[in-house]
């Protein structure tokens, strides 16, 4: 039983080292604020402008004409003019402000890079990028990992248990930590 | 080394699993918001503060601010602070957020009547507040909480890089191990080297 438990928790844990890194990296990252300089760069593409019902589907048959992944957020749509459309796409480290010229299919693109930070932080909790295959298996490889963390969590404590040496600074350990920490969460609700 | 590190791993586990639990929990409950009970409610009622007796309609932004955690401690208000913000008719409108709630108080300068609305969330919207807290400002609390998350994030590094140290050690037979750290480590680079490019 051990030897098939203690398995599972390496090689799941192997499976999910990346993600663990990227989630400890990511949340230091949002618990100091931390951002790479960001970059912009301009360029321009004509396209034969997409047949759509509403400002948002064009917005996001947009996105989809010029290749690119990421949410269209519809606060951030607008009309310059009234062939002028102009929208923003978002995706983990990039984001990019389209204005589109319905009368000739010219596209002006400002695209922001976001850096290295920029994508780690993205990666946090992504579950889906639209426009993308890839963003499903993250959100995959994301439930899986989290799954795995329990697992290794709870399958910790049953190695813990099988050591009767440790058994007495483990309680004390995880009284003051776990304990501690289960009052500490329900304190910060109260 | 190896039982020395392999007793950290153990220990630290034991120190922070419950955190652990409580992010992967709440992160579940985030990618399925549906599956967990929502809702909100909200209250209002009238109090009655000094403070808000003797308030000026003119404030800078430091003093608005250090009268918000004030005015936290005379009406026991226990949520983070948030940036005050004065309305056209000289309306000051202090907000406190913690998990799960929200607490706007309507202070009118002058008077030493105040308007309390209380932003009730249900278990799905706390359990995301909770996952999202973070930074240090707030008072001792959520100076506490910013400390415990650098803490467990740390740990995760950590455990990572030990578990794989340990995996290395423990076992002889190593390719399978191989395959999987090889296979998700390429994964994460080459995700990362797609949304970088």
């Amino acid at each position: 039983m051990k030897k098939i438990l203690l398995d599972i928790h390496i090689y799941l844990s192997l499976f999910c080292a990346g993600y663990l890194v990227i989630y400890g990296l990511s949340s230091i990252a949002f618990n100091h604020d931390i951002r790479s300089s960001a970059t912009q760069v301009e360029w321009q593409r004509q396209i034969a402008v997409p047949e759509a019902a509403s400002d948002q589907a064009l917005a996001e048959a947009l996105r989809d004409a010029l290749d690119l992944s990421g949410w269209v957020p519809s606060w951030r749509l607008r009309r310059e003019e009234p062939h002028i459309l102009v929208c923003a796409v978002n995706r983990p480290g990039k984001s990019y402000r389209l204005r589109l010229d319905q009368n000739s299919g010219k596209v002006q693109v400002t695209e922001t890079r976001e850096g290295l930070w920029g994508i780690v932080k993205g990666l946090h909790g992504l579950r889906e990028l639209p426009n993308s295959p890839w963003g499903a298996s993250w959100g995959l490889y994301t439930e899986i990992s989290v799954w795995a963390l329990i697992f290794a969590v709870l399958s910790g404590f049953y190695f813990w248990w099988l050591r009767p040496a440790a058994r007495l600074p483990g309680w004390w350990l995880l009284l003051a930590g776990s304990g501690g920490s289960i009052l500490f969460i329900l304190y910060i609700i109260w | 080394m190896y039982r020395v590190i392999r007793t950290i791993h153990l220990y630290s586990g034991l120190i922070v699993g419950a955190y652990i639990i409580m992010y992967a929990f709440t992160g579940f409950v985030m990618l399925h918001p549906d599956w967990f009970p929502g809702g909100e409610e909200e209250t209002t009622r009238q109090l009655v503060s000094s403070i808000a007796k003797n308030l000026s309609a003119e404030l800078g932004q430091r003093e608005s601010r250090a009268l918000s955690y004030r005015l936290a401690r005379e009406l026991d208000l226990r949520g983070r602070p948030e940036d005050p913000k004065r309305e056209r008719d000289a309306t000051w409108i202090f907000s406190y957020r913690r998990p799960g709630t929200r607490e706007t108080l309507r202070v009118t300068p002058g008077s030493e009547k105040v308007v309390l609305t209380v932003q009730k969330g249900g278990f799905a919207p706390t359990m995301r507040n909770l996952h999202h807290l973070h930074g240090y400002e707030g008072g001792l609390r959520f100076f506490l909480w910013g400390f415990f998350l650098d803490l467990v994030s740390a740990a995760m590094i950590f455990f990572s890089l030990s578990g794989i140290y340990l995996w290395y050690a423990l076992k002889r037979e190593r390719r399978l191990g191989w395959i999987v750290l090889g296979g998700s480590t390429a994964y994460v680079a080459g995700s990362i080297l797609y949304l970088l490019f």
